[in-house]
């Protein structure tokens, strides 16, 4: 399962497995967010094409506007996903 | 072993839950079980959108030897689709361009070891491999 949390509002908080199934209550905490968000990972041990879909239409939305996502603390089979998802062309990895 | 389960979002925890239960006691590297998370939910969740009309079941097979994990997904009255097929979404594009759609499959190969799609008689299977190189080795 994935908890997310959202301590600030410029800060997200993911930890668990993000899959197809929790796309739409991720959504719902995305869209609250305005300007520069940053999504901390550290307790993310997973994440498919669709939680990775989720995040880009959050950055495009977020750059519209001037804002942007940022990422935080990718380890192991997540970091390695958004290497091959080349996520690093298009997000700001800490 | 094989189990099966509904076509449906809401199998995704139990098919997890399965993966962990056939992982369970294997001295592998962590990375092996997420791996295995994404190829099923990549492969299963395309046969819920792309194969028609579809089984109300699919089945998962997850089989273990000393050198590779083989995991087979059946779906059964089924036209012919092949995921592993589609073409590599272009990953330098610029986010205003990049479209959805292909990214799971292309994971999936890059993930796994072998991707392969098999048709017959209106049964659909794909068949995934996984070298494992285990940490006591």
């Amino acid at each position: 399962m994935l908890e997310v949390q959202h301590p600030r509002p410029d800060t997200v908080v993911f930890s668990g497995r993000f899959d197809a199934s929790q796309v739409d209550a991720v959504r719902l905490v995305l869209d609250q967010c305005a300007g520069t968000v940053t999504i901390d990972f550290g307790g993310l041990e997973y994440i498919s094409s669709a939680g990775l879909g989720v995040l880009v239409a959050t950055q495009r939305r977020l750059k519209e506007a001037g804002g942007e996502v940022i990422l935080r603390n990718l380890s192991g089979y997540v970091r390695d996903i958004f290497k091959i998802a080349r996520f690093d062309l298009i997000f700001t990895i800490q | 072993m094989e189990r099966r389960f509904p076509r449906t979002l809401h199998s995704l925890q139990s098919i997890f839950a399965f993966v962990d239960e056939r992982m369970q006691g294997l001295s592998l590297p962590v990375e092996i079980t997420p791996t295995l998370y994404l190829g099923i939910e990549e492969v299963f969740t395309n046969m819920m959108k792309y194969q028609h009309p579809g089984s109300e079941e699919v089945a998962i097979e997850i089989d273990i030897d000393q050198d590779a994990i083989l995991i087979r997904l059946t779906d059964w009255n089924v036209g012919r689709f092949d995921p592993t097929a589609a073409a590599d979404p272009d990953l330098t594009l610029p986010i205003e361009q990049r479209r959805p759609g292909g990214l799971g499959v292309f994971l999936t190969k890059a993930m796994m070891d072998g991707l392969e799609y098999r048709f017959n008689d209106g049964t659909s299977t794909i068949i995934m491999k996984k070298h494992i190189r285990r940490n006591n080795a």
